[in-house]
């Protein structure tokens, strides 16, 4: 629809007209800014969340664990992307020196912070999980989504 | 890669088929210029240059969501309202998504 858009604007004398063809979607789920009645994932989502890196010794994440008073510990890369979830069960079994990459879990569940926080919280009722990884559409980690952050 | 957006055998509001035109900056033909396709960096530089921005979306998708600043000017309404934008300012217009 906006090229269509902005052919029109151009031909009724605007200029110069730009189209920023990815649009809303690609704006709101690079958890930028918005404006409207919309309640969305990013929203309700915890910032600032725990993280290591993979080769953090799993004493020192399951400190920052203690710290945080909920988990997973976020496994990020230098970029910020998130590469996995380390886990108190896991980090408590294994030895204190390991890295955490080899005891994290990869390959984990994450969401946009565009999606409605509504029907996502009411998805992961239905599937019994309390918590979910938010993430850019990049892959860079914006925090954790908690069904039951949505009640207030 | 979408064809209601991005494709090279997309038809212009003019019937003439955009792969027969040039890009801004080439050599124009048949006396039209094409909008340019901007990213996310792009349009948080124009508009911090002072572009206005245009949801050309229907006025209940708008009211859900819409960039900071952006204006509403639904697509069907485009001709009839045009005049509300200020043509002395560039114009960034965005839909939903590609499609």
């Amino acid at each position: 629809m906006s090229p269509r858009a902005a052919w029109r604007l151009e031909a009724a004398g605007f200029g110069p007209v730009y189209d920023y063809m990815a649009g809303k979607a690609d704006w709101l789920a690079a958890d930028l800014p918005f404006e409207g009645t919309a309640w969305l994932v990013g929203m309700f989502t915890r910032r600032g969340v725990a993280t290591v890196a993979e080769g953090t010794p799993v004493a020192e994440a399951l400190g920052l664990l203690e710290a945080q008073g909920f988990g997973p510990v976020l496994v990020v890369n230098g970029a910020g992307v998130v590469m996995g979830a380390a886990y108190r069960d896991k980090l408590a079994a294994a030895s204190r020196e390991a890295a955490v990459g080899t005891v994290m879990r990869f390959g984990v569940s994450t969401v946009r912070p565009s999606e409605d926080a509504a029907a996502l919280a009411d998805r992961m009722g239905h599937r019994k999980v309390t918590r979910v990884v938010v993430t850019r559409s990049d892959g860079t980690l914006v925090g954790l989504f908690f069904a039951e952050d949505m009640h207030g | 890669m979408p064809p209601s957006c991005r494709s090279g055998k997309d038809v212009g509001w003019q019937g003439v088929s955009v792969d027969q035109l040039p890009r801004r900056g080439g050599e124009p033909r048949l006396g039209i210029i094409m909008p340019t396709q901007i990213g996310r960096e792009q349009l948080r530089t124009l508009t911090g240059e002072g572009a206005q921005l245009v949801e050309v979306l229907p006025a209940d998708d708008y009211d859900w969501a819409h960039l900071p600043g952006a204006v509403n000017v639904p697509m069907k309404e485009l001709d009839a309202r045009a005049g509300e934008l200020d043509r002395s300012r560039p114009v960034v217009v965005y839909c939903h998504d590609w499609y």
